[in-house]
C-alpha cells in the first residue's frame, strides 16, 4: 500500500478499461455518414470522397448495407480503366460490421483484429446507423479519460484477504462488460480453495456459483463485489453489485429465461441458467434485488454436506 | 483414454498441447457456456464452436481437460495463450460438433 506510484498506475489503468466498456459504440460513431448507392459510378464515388475527404463509403440501398467503396478500390478501377461501372462491381461485399450496442472495448479489438480503417455500424434493424473509425474512438476517450480524471477520489482494490485461524475471507471486484477477466475470480477462490484442502466435488460447486454470479455482474450490473468468507465448515459467498436490479425476480429465477442481448449471446453467455444454476449447486440461496440499488446474493455451501439437488 | 491417444487417433489439429496423461473419461457438447458448466463432468472434453477465452475459464472450473473446436472456427490468439497457461488442450477441426461427438463417443465409450 506504500507505493503510490503503483497505485495511481492501477488507478489510471482501471479508469481506461471502465471506460471502453461502459461506452457504446453508438456515443463514439460518426452518425450521418455519407453513403453512396451500388447504382452510383465509380467516379462518382472517386468525387464524392475527394470533395469531403473521406477514404472510403458504404454502399446502401433502402437503407440497408451492402458493401464497402474504398479508396484502393477506386485506385484500382483507374488504373483498369472501370471508373464508369456501377461500384457495387467493384465493391467490397464480405464486410465486417459492429452493432451500436456493442460497448466500444469491442470497436478497439475489431480494429486489432481486422485491420480494416473504419467499420459499419447496424442499428438494432440491422440498417446502418453510422460509420466507425479509430480516430473517433481516440478522440472519445482522451475527451473521456480528461472527465473521468476529474471524477477519482478513490481508490479500489480488485483483491482483498484476511484471514485467522480457520476463517478466511476474500474479496473481489467485478466490471461491467470487462468479458476479458471474466471467470478471474472463481479461477482464484478455486485455486485458493484447493490449497486449503476443500473437496473436489465442493470446489466444483463453489466454483460454478462463483462463475455464474461473476458473470452476472458483468452482463447485467454496473460493476460489484464477490466476497467468499470461510469459518469452519460454511462457504458462504456474498455477491453485491450497484444496479440496475432485476426487474423480475421470478422470471430471473426461472431456467431459459434471459434478458440480455444478442452480442452477449454471441460470447456464449446469456443461456438463462445464471441462478437456478447457483441455486441448484447452493445449499442455502437468498437473493434480493432492488431497481434502483442493485442485486445481493447470498449462497451457503457446507463443505461436510452432500448436495441432495444435484 | 488419454490425452495423447485422443489426438493422435483423432488427427485434430493441435492448437495448444495440455497434458498428455490426462485422462479424458467424458464428453460434453455445448456452446452455451452455463450449460457446460452446470452439466459437463470433470476429467472431460469440450466439443463446441465457441472459441472464446471464456471457454477456457468455464474449462479450468469445469476440470475440462481438452476443448476441441469445431466448424474451422478461427482461435483468437488470447484463447490460446489461456489454454497454454491453464494446461488444457486445444483442438481445432473442420468436422461439426456431431461428427467429432460420434467420433470422440466412439473412443472412448464404444
Amino acid at each position: 500500500m506504500g507505493n503510490t506510484s503503483l497505485n495511481s498506475t492501477t488507478i489510471h489503468h482501471n479508469v481506461i478499461l471502465d471506460i471502453i466498456y461502459r461506452m457504446k459504440i453508438k456515443e463514439v460513431m460518426t452518425k450521418n455518414a455519407l453513403i453512396i448507392s451500388p447504382d452510383a459510378s465509380i467516379a462518382e464515388a472517386k468525387l464524392m470522397m475527394k470533395t469531403n475527404g473521406v477514404s472510403g463509403l458504404p454502399v446502401v440501398k433502402n437503407r440497408k448495407l451492402s458493401g464497402i467503396i474504398s479508396i484502393y478500390d477506386i485506385v484500382e478501377c483507374l488504373e483498369n480503366g472501370s471508373v464508369n461501372d456501377p461500384v457495387s462491381r467493384h465493391m467490397t461485399r464480405n464486410i465486417i460490421v459492429l452493432e451500436e450496442d456493442m460497448p466500444v472495448s469491442f470497436g478497439l479489438s475489431y480494429f486489432e483484429k481486422y485491420r480494416f480503417r473504419r467499420f459499419p455500424v447496424l442499428n438494432k434493424a440491422k440498417e446502418l446507423s453510422g460509420i466507425i473509425t479509430s480516430r473517433d474512438i481516440n478522440a472519445a476517450l482522451l475527451n473521456e479519460i480528461n472527465l473521468e480524471l476529474q471524477r477519482i477520489d478513490k481508490l479500489e482494490n480488485t483483491e482483498e484477504t484476511d484471514s485467522v485461524e480457520g476463517k478466511y475471507f476474500k474479496q473481489f471486484s467485478t466490471r461491467k462488460y470487462d468479458f476479458e477477466n471474466a471467470g478471474k475470480t472463481s479461477i482464484t477462490i478455486k485455486k485458493f480453495l484447493k490449497e486449503i484442502g476443500i473437496p473436489q466435488d465442493i470446489i466444483r460447486r463453489v466454483s460454478i456459483a462463483v462463475y455464474e454470479l461473476e458473470i452476472n455482474q458483468v452482463v447485467h450490473s454496473n460493476g460489484g463485489t464477490i466476497q467468499l468468507f470461510i469459518e469452519g465448515e460454511e462457504i458462504r459467498i456474498k455477491a453485491v453489485d450497484t444496479g440496475p436490479g432485476i426487474a423480475e425476480l421470478e422470471n430471473a429465477l426461472t431456467e431459459g429465461y434471459s434478458t440480455a442481448s444478442e452480442w452477449i449471446r454471441t460470447q456464449g453467455f446469456g443461456a438463462g441458467m445464471g441462478l437456478p444454476n447457483i441455486k441448484k449447486v447452493s445449499d442455502d440461496f437468498q437473493i434480493s434485488s432492488d431497481l434502483i440499488k442493485g442485486t445481493e446474493v447470498i449462497i451457503k455451501i457446507f463443505s461436510g454436506k452432500k448436495n441432495e439437488t444435484n | 483414454m488419454k490425452l495423447i491417444d485422443l489426438i493422435q487417433k483423432t488427427g485434430y489439429q493441435t492448437v495448444s498441447a495440455g497434458k498428455d496423461d490426462a485422462e479424458i473419461k467424458e464428453g460434453y457438447t455445448g456452446d452455451l457456456l452455463s450449460d457446460v458448466m452446470a452439466n459437463s463432468s470433470s476429467d472431460s472434453v469440450l466439443i463446441t464452436i465457441q472459441a472464446h477465452k471464456n471457454t477456457i475459464a468455464v474449462a479450468t472450473l469445469a476440470g475440462i481437460k481438452a476443448i476441441v473446436i469445431c466448424n474451422g472456427r478461427t482461435v483468437p490468439d488470447d484463447m490460446k495463450q489461456s489454454a497454454e497457461v491453464e494446461g488444457i488442450a486445444l483442438l481445432s477441426t473442420k468436422k461439426d460438433q456431431f461428427t467429432v461427438s460420434a467420433e470422440i463417443f466412439n473412443l472412448i465409450k464404444a
